[in-house]
């Protein structure tokens, strides 16, 4: 036999299996390699050159990486998306998290509730955005109507409410209410987290004296920190991304005063209204780096604050 | 210990309660709003509401989605040994919809060699392109003809998107003299044709009679000056407690972009002996200052609040008498009368801009849409027919049918002869055609238009100084203009 013996026989029924399995996992394969990987790859060649969608690239090192470092458009854009993100994820792990406390409590028409918190994901985010644009509309909108309406039946003042998407400063403070409101899904996966928390733990706790507010603290957040670490990376890729909303509530422009104008739209500006394709594709890149930066140092903090049950506290 | 624990956890009855007297607060305040709402403002704005608009203060406008009457429909279907014309339009529901097919209908009664496949393809909102169009193209499969806006031609055919059409336009005569001036140069970039322009629209200052009579102001005698354009604004000009419930002029609203103004005061952004961009010229920075100094006296952050409200239709602030007097095109004749309410449609005139100091006596801004052949066009012999067709021999169906103003000048003799059963007010703008100016035809025209957005956003805001943002902007977009000038 020409076949060392050595060598571990394919039995052809394993041989078989294993090119079906191929065969079946095939056009999946081929779609990943096709329409990720290849552009993927392309982009990162692109991103190296002057191109502008037709014409054939042309190299020039790394003069796009250098253009986007000292462009104060792109300086403006990461500034916003920092921000943004700096607001965004505390705001939405906080809310989510205690929504989902709150609903942990054994109350009638749990699912009722449930399904109440979880329906705003399921509006597409333009027309979201387009009804949050009517709803926070400063003077004719709903929500300065309940406003200024509680502050004058209540407090028996005549107040202005806040100029919301209009105004430098709460325009990105109302994005982020914005995405507040869209917590369904992680406070479904709280809730579940939750429920997983060990009742003879919170029991033991109770004998020893611990409040409801130390026994949150010391046991329930603690057992959830796997959850919260879940979160806060997809929510840092989320919020780097931020796209839909701010371009269809500004038009693309990012006004007031370039506050609305985020990294992942300077990056379509570029593209396709520019058609600075190179440029695009290394701003895509960098974003893509310092995604991996951010997502490594929650990764290597988690050591420090994420307790998974079983484990010794560090 | 069972009992501990339920005493300190967040109760059912609690958690209910809470939820329930919040949901009664925002009931509450809700009814008190509608029975206690007599003012004015918040009445009319009401009326406005429930539409399928909306809009943001600097101009996305998101188009009704269609209802009853789709935009192009009924065209026949191909006939045996006809060609087919892919053809890519951005037309939602509407008149200029309904005309269109006229348009397309006319030019399928007139030639047996093609038919027409129409696609609607919307721009991306906020912007006057689409991303899709960029896509095919690059894709290799781009429809055969497409509508397009004229101003980003040049940007496009620079980059090798659209197909070279001089050839056919030399030898079936569609030339520059058939063409408003810097309309045609608009669908050309370095003396080579890529475009068949389709209409033009110009503007000027739409005023409030009535509202000017109001606040004691001749109603015949709109401004001519801008000193008398601020004089108005100021005597047009209501406050409620800390709220506007009527502006006089809010420079930038509508169609008042630093490319009118830079006109209006003698600006000019691109200097052709020098072949360099000149957003930073004197007179821009002068009419930017003009804008700033709205922001200022008014207050920005108390017109943001107001100008949220404004879009297009019923929500532009000048039909909903939010706004006395309003920078805007003109083809709102049309719309204003459509929306405006009856007793509102007699109470409103147009004047031309009014003169600013080192300014000329009287300009204004055109623009316009134009039919293009994409690079790699399968049927470009049918999609030059067509492009052709629409720009020049149902040239006066559209402007007639819609009110739009023509680029093809022989389209004026129709105009004229139908001129008295067009509401006066529109031809008025007519004669405009010959002081208007057009968007320098540059490969960085997509560039500089977001350039002079971004100047006077961040500038009202007070983020940076007119002069700064002005310099500034103009040295990114010339540089980079440098990569094409080769």
């Amino acid at each position: 036999m020409a076949m060392p013996l050595t060598r571990r026989r394919v039995s052809p029924a394993t041989l078989h299996n294993t090119l079906l399995g191929l065969l079946f996992c095939g056009p999946w394969i081929i779609g990943l390699l096709a329409f990720r990987a290849y552009p993927i790859a392309m982009a990162f060649w692109y991103s190296f050159t002057d191109y502008h969608g037709m014409m054939a690239p042309n190299f020039i090192g790394f003069q796009n990486y250098a253009h986007i470092l000292d462009d104060p458009d792109v300086g403006n854009s990461i500034q916003n998306t920092l921000t943004y993100t700096a607001m965004a994820i505390p705001a939405g792990i906080i809310t989510a998290l205690g929504i989902a406390i709150m609903l942990n409590t054994k109350m009638r028409a749990l699912p009722f509730y449930r399904t109440l918190f979880f329906l705003p994901i399921l509006v597409p985010d333009v027309a979201l955005s387009i009804v949050w644009l009517q709803m926070f509309n400063p003077q004719f909108g709903l929500v300065n109507a309940v406003i200024e309406g509680l502050a004058r039946i209540i407090f028996g003042v005549q107040i202005a409410g806040p100029g919301w998407l209009a105004n430098v400063v709460w325009a990105k403070p109302t994005l982020v209410l914005l995405n507040v409101w869209l917590i369904g899904q992680p406070m479904i996966i709280y809730l579940a987290a939750l429920q997983d928390v060990p009742q003879d733990l919170l029991d033991a706790a109770a004998v020893d004296g611990a409040n409801w507010f130390q026994r949150l603290t010391a046991v329930t957040v603690p057992m959830v920190t796997p959850v919260i670490f879940y979160q806060l990376v997809t929510g840092l890729i989320g919020a780097l991304q931020l796209f839909t909303q701010p371009f269809v509530i500004t038009g693309g422009t990012g006004t007031p005063a370039q506050s609305m104008m985020f990294y992942a739209m300077q990056l379509y500006r570029e593209a396709f209204e520019n058609f600075d394709m190179g440029q695009a594709e290394a701003m895509a890149w960098l974003l893509f780096l310092a995604v991996l930066i951010l997502s490594f140092l929650v990764f290597w903090s988690s050591n420090r604050w994420v307790y998974y049950g079983g484990e010794e506290r560090k | 210990m069972a009992s501990r624990i339920t005493d300190s956890r967040l109760t059912r009855r609690g958690m209910l309660g809470a939820l329930t007297a919040f949901a009664a607060g925002v009931a509450l305040v809700a009814c008190g709003q509608q029975a206690g709402s007599a003012s004015p403002t918040s009445q009319a704005p009401a009326a406005a509401q429930p539409t399928a608009t909306a809009a943001s203060s600097t101009g996305v406008q998101l188009k009704p989605t269609p209802t009853d009457i789709p935009g192009i429909t009924g065209i026949a279907t191909p006939k045996a040994g006809q060609k087919v014309v892919k053809y890519w339009h951005n037309f939602g529901v509407g008149v200029a919809a309904e005309v269109h097919t006229k348009q397309i209908q006319a030019f399928l009664d007139a030639n047996n060699t093609y038919a027409v496949d129409v696609q609607y393809v919307p721009t991306t909102a906020g912007t006057q392109l689409s991303d899709k169009l960029v896509a095919a193209i690059s894709g290799g499969d781009p429809p055969d003809t497409a509508r397009f806006d004229r101003f980003i031609v040049t940007s496009w055919a620079a980059r090798g998107f659209l197909t070279d059409l001089s050839d056919q336009a030399k030898r079936d005569g569609v030339t520059q003299d058939k063409f408003i001036k810097e309309g045609w140069l608009e669908a050309t970039w370095r003396g080579k044709v890529f475009a068949v322009p389709f209409d033009t629209d110009l503007r000027g200052l739409y005023y409030n009679k009535k509202a000017m009579q109001d606040a004691g102001l001749d109603p015949t005698k709109p401004p001519t000056t801008i000193e008398e354009l601020d004089a108005a604004a100021d005597k047009l000009t209501k406050k409620d407690g800390a709220k506007y419930t009527q502006m006089g002029f809010v420079p930038w609203v509508q169609q008042g972009s630093l490319y009118t103004y830079g006109w209006i005061f003698g600006g000019e952004f691109y200097d052709p002996n020098k072949d360099v961009i000149t957003l930073d010229h004197p007179q821009i920075v002068k009419a930017l200052e003009w804008m700033v100094s709205y922001a200022k006296k008014f207050n920005v952050d108390t017109i943001d609040l107001y100008a949220q409200a404004f879009g297009n239709n019923e929500q532009n602030p000048f039909v909903s008498g939010l706004t006395a007097m309003v920078s805007d095109g003109d083809w709102e004749v049309a719309t204003f009368n459509k929306y405006m309410k009856p007793e509102m449609k007699d109470q409103y005139d147009i004047a031309y801009y009014p003169k600013a100091p080192g300014g000329p006596d009287q300009v204004t801004w055109g623009g316009g849409w134009s039919t293009v052949v994409p690079k790699g066009a399968k049927e470009a012999d049918g999609a030059w027919a067509f492009a052709k067709y629409l720009g020049t021999d149902a040239a006066a169906m559209y402007a007639v049918g819609t009110t739009h103003i023509p680029v093809y000048l022989p389209a004026y003799d129709d105009l004229e002869k139908n001129k008295s059963t067009f509401d006066p007010r529109w031809p008025k703008f007519w004669p405009l055609r010959n002081v208007a100016r057009f968007r320098p035809n540059l490969p960085v025209g997509q560039e500089l238009w977001n350039a002079q957005t971004q100047a006077a956003d961040l500038a009202r805001h007070g983020k940076e100084e007119p002069a700064a943002v002005l310099t500034r902007l103009s040295k990114s977009v010339n540089d980079a203009y440098a990569k094409y000038k080769s």
